[in-house]
């Protein structure tokens, strides 16, 4: 990207990916422990607002799963669904141990992690981790955005993400 | 009794910003009115009590910080004092190490309160006292870090003592916070006690009485708006309660707003319980001295052959309680947190029961909500204050 | 905690005769131990009796001892709010069933849907239906015969209700 006398020169892929990448709505959506530190990121000390991050409760206006907490196999069609009415574009992030592996809740009941249902963009490994960890997935999440390829053309090229 | 018929299902929930987790409401509706509902939990069942059948009883403790995600102290101190009653050491235990787990509960109940009226408030509109609740709740989120190592789950507590000494520098903070806290604290009562809107969102909403409520089991700050002023603080006092002295609030009317005051004037009791244990906590060991229950100092394993053995033993062996059976309970944030284990003698607890105070708080829910109206769904979920965490295990 | 004086107990066992049997104590707690069949006569002396007012059921769970004859001991812990004192009641479940005290305290009714699907004891007199697993689900996972990773179950078993 450029600027000179006044004329903005980009190309439309690299405009595409800036304003996907400058406003990225994630769902205010938490079952455990690591909610709460995604709450704690959100309020006031940590503010993630100032990365253009405005949490939504509907998953019709987001483009961002932040997956925090233990899913347990109860959940999982419920996470998918949500995930299947977010629309296109769409990144996943998995927070804490549990959304990875499942972490040391290896019984009957749980899933062994997001991916399992869901293809997810960034683990952020912890339990918890502290809300500093969220901005750095979200940095990591940034990059990636910015690699993406949005534009088809002629309908033979897959979308990238 | 005849069922009055509905015009309208209404699921509501896992997926609620306002259900505090993934509770799931099924209302039937008349109107506005709720004629009948059905709550449906579950959507974090994470089999914990099986799970603890299969750890020795060292190996559980973080498992139980995980339960209760805001309030892991208590969920800790509960389990440390039922399998310290099992062995038999409860009186072994230091003083300093008991002050110490008196101050760390209390900090819990602050921070885990200060959640509850953030999102409370939040729910019902008032987008600001959250701010303000989390900012005071990272200072004491900066303690935990500073004695324990960790923000959220601490792992503070230990079978015989605690897991390490205050700091210094532990200390000199947690003046500074009880030094502004109450302050804050009245700040956030007048953005909310005198409040019209609050006032009329809260008051006469979702009463529970004294009889209803001992009689459902609830326990906490909701069985204390009812009128009972059971406490297991008071009424059946662990580590060093009994010598503190501190009141336990009781308010009348069972609303959503008894609640609320409840746990404010429980806040400013937390405060003065810490603020004597500083004043009395002694100095001394923190843990107790057997090295059959507890790890032996990191120094003494990497430097001694003795400790290095003694690490292992325990390790590998893990705490062998005799056979039996016993009960435990503290007052955790939302009420009654209790332990129930039968030991069979081995290293891992035969059956492990946690008697979860949210889950049987939330049970009245169906019943309560009955003749409410649809707005009032979410300032009563709220001022039962569940956990889902706790609720599923 | 405060447990039931030996006195207590002794008018119980006039009481009810041979069919109440006390239990060593064990750490200052005492416990009785019932017959099914005087189970609720019984539980209604200790709520309504004047000595014991045990308004309060605290706890309700089961114990499961395979290879024994009953196998499952349905626990019942019992407080008295103004006399402040405790008792923990057991029975054992013949036939897998025992009856329920739903009438006498309403705390029981998640209780004894939790009981029911962990362990399968069903309680005679009212409906029982899951509570945190889903209803299709076929085993009952507090057995001891139940491994920690559960057993495979269909898709269709976890799919939303
Ligand atoms: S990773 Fe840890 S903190 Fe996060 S949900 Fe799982 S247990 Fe809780």
């Amino acid at each position: 990207m450029g600027v000179r006398e006044g004329v903005f020169l980009t190309k439309l892929e690299e405009l595409i990916n800036w304003g996907r990448k400058g406003s990225l709505w994630p769902l205010a959506f938490a079952t455990a422990c690591c909610g709460i530190e995604m709450m704690a990121a959100a309020a006031s000390r940590y503010d993630f607002d100032r990365f253009g991050v405005i949490f939504r409760n509907t998953p019709r206006q987001c483009d961002l799963l932040i997956m925090c907490g233990t899913i347990s196999r109860k959940m999982a069609p419920i996470i998918k669904r949500l995930w299947e009415q977010m629309p296109d574009p769409k990144w996943a992030i998995a927070i804490g141990s549990c959304a990875i592996s499942g972490n040391i809740f290896q019984t009957y009941s749980t899933l062994r992690g997001l991916d399992c249902i869901v293809p997810v963009d960034v683990y952020v490994p912890g339990c918890a981790p502290k809300p500093e960890a969220f901005y750095e997935a979200l940095i990591l999440l940034k990059k990636k955005i910015k690699r993406d390829r949005p534009i088809i053309v002629g309908g033979e090229e897959e979308c990238s993400t | 009794m005849e069922r009055e018929k509905a015009d309208l299902i209404l699921n509501m929930g896992p997926q609620h910003p306002s259900t505090h987790g993934v509770l799931r409401l099924v209302l039937e509706l008349k109107g506005e009115k709720i004629v009948n509902s059905d709550a449906i939990i579950g959507y974090v069942h994470r089999g914990v009590e099986k799970l603890a059948e299969h750890r020795k009883y060292m190996q559980i403790l973080p498992v139980f910080d995980r339960v209760d995600y805001v309030s892991a102290n208590t969920n800790e101190l509960g389990f440390v004092l039922a399998v310290e009653k099992l062995l038999g050491i409860e009186d072994k235990i230091p003083r300093r190490a008991q002050f110490l787990r008196v101050i760390m509960a209390e900090l819990t109940r602050i921070s885990s309160h200060l959640i509850w009226l953030g999102t409370h408030a939040l729910e019902l509109g008032a987008m600001s006292v959250f701010l303000y609740a989390f900012r005071e709740r990272e200072m004491i989120l900066d303690l935990f870090e500073e004695i324990a190592g960790g923000r959220l789950h601490t792992g503070y507590m230990r079978i015989g003592g605690v897991a390490a000494d205050a700091t210094e520098r532990f200390i000199e903070e947690l003046g500074k916070f009880l030094e502004v806290f109450p302050e804050k604290l009245n700040e956030y009562e007048t953005l909310l006690t005198e409040n019209r809107i609050w006032l009329s969102r809260t008051k006469g909403v979702g009463v529970i009485n004294k009889e209803t409520a001992i009689n459902w089991g609830i326990t906490g700050p909701t069985l204390r708006a009812a009128g009972c002023d059971y406490d297991v603080r008071k009424y059946y006092p662990y580590c060093v309660y009994d010598e503190l002295d501190f009141k336990v609030p009781v308010y009348q009317n069972g609303d959503v707003y008894d609640r609320y005051r409840v746990r404010m004037d429980e806040m400013r009791e937390s405060v003065k319980i810490i603020k004597q244990c500083l004043e009395k906590m002694p100095e001394g060991p923190v843990q107790i001295e057997d090295t059959t229950i507890i790890l032996p100092p990191k120094e003494e394993v990497y430097n001694t052959m003795v400790g290095l053995i003694q690490h292992f033993e325990l390790v590998i062996h893990g705490i062998t309680p005799p056979k039996g059976e016993v009960y435990a309970a503290v007052e955790g944030p939302r009420g009654e947190l209790g332990y129930y284990i039968v030991s069979d003698g081995s290293n891992k607890p035969y059956r492990l029961r946690i008697r979860p105070p949210s889950l049987i708080n939330i049970a009245i829910l169906p019943e309560l909500l009955k003749g409410h109206y649809v707005a009032d769904v979410i300032s009563i979920i709220g001022s039962l204050d569940p956990l889902m965490g706790e609720v599923d295990r | 905690m405060l447990y039931v004086k030996k006195e207590l107990l002794q008018v119980l066992k006039k009481e009810f005769k041979d069919r109440v049997r006390e239990l060593p104590v064990f750490r200052g707690e005492s416990t009785v131990e019932v017959d099914k069949e005087i189970l609720l006569p019984f539980m209604g002396f200790l709520k309504h009796d004047e000595r014991f007012k045990m308004d309060m059921l605290v706890d309700l769970t089961a114990v499961d001892y395979p290879g024994r004859k009953p196998r499952f001991v349905v626990v019942y812990h019992l407080r008295s709010i103004p006399l402040k004192h405790n008792l923990r009641v057991k029975c054992w479940a013949e036939n897998d069933e025992v009856p329920t005290v739903i009438e006498l305290w309403r705390a029981a009714d998640w209780l004894e849907r939790e009981v029911y699907e962990m362990f399968g004891v069903r309680f005679t007199g009212r409906e029982l239906r899951k509570l945190l697993l889903p209803q299709k689900y076929p085993y009952y996972p507090l057995r001891k015969d139940f491994p920690l990773e559960g057993k495979e179950t269909p898709c269709e078993v976890w799919d939303w209700e």
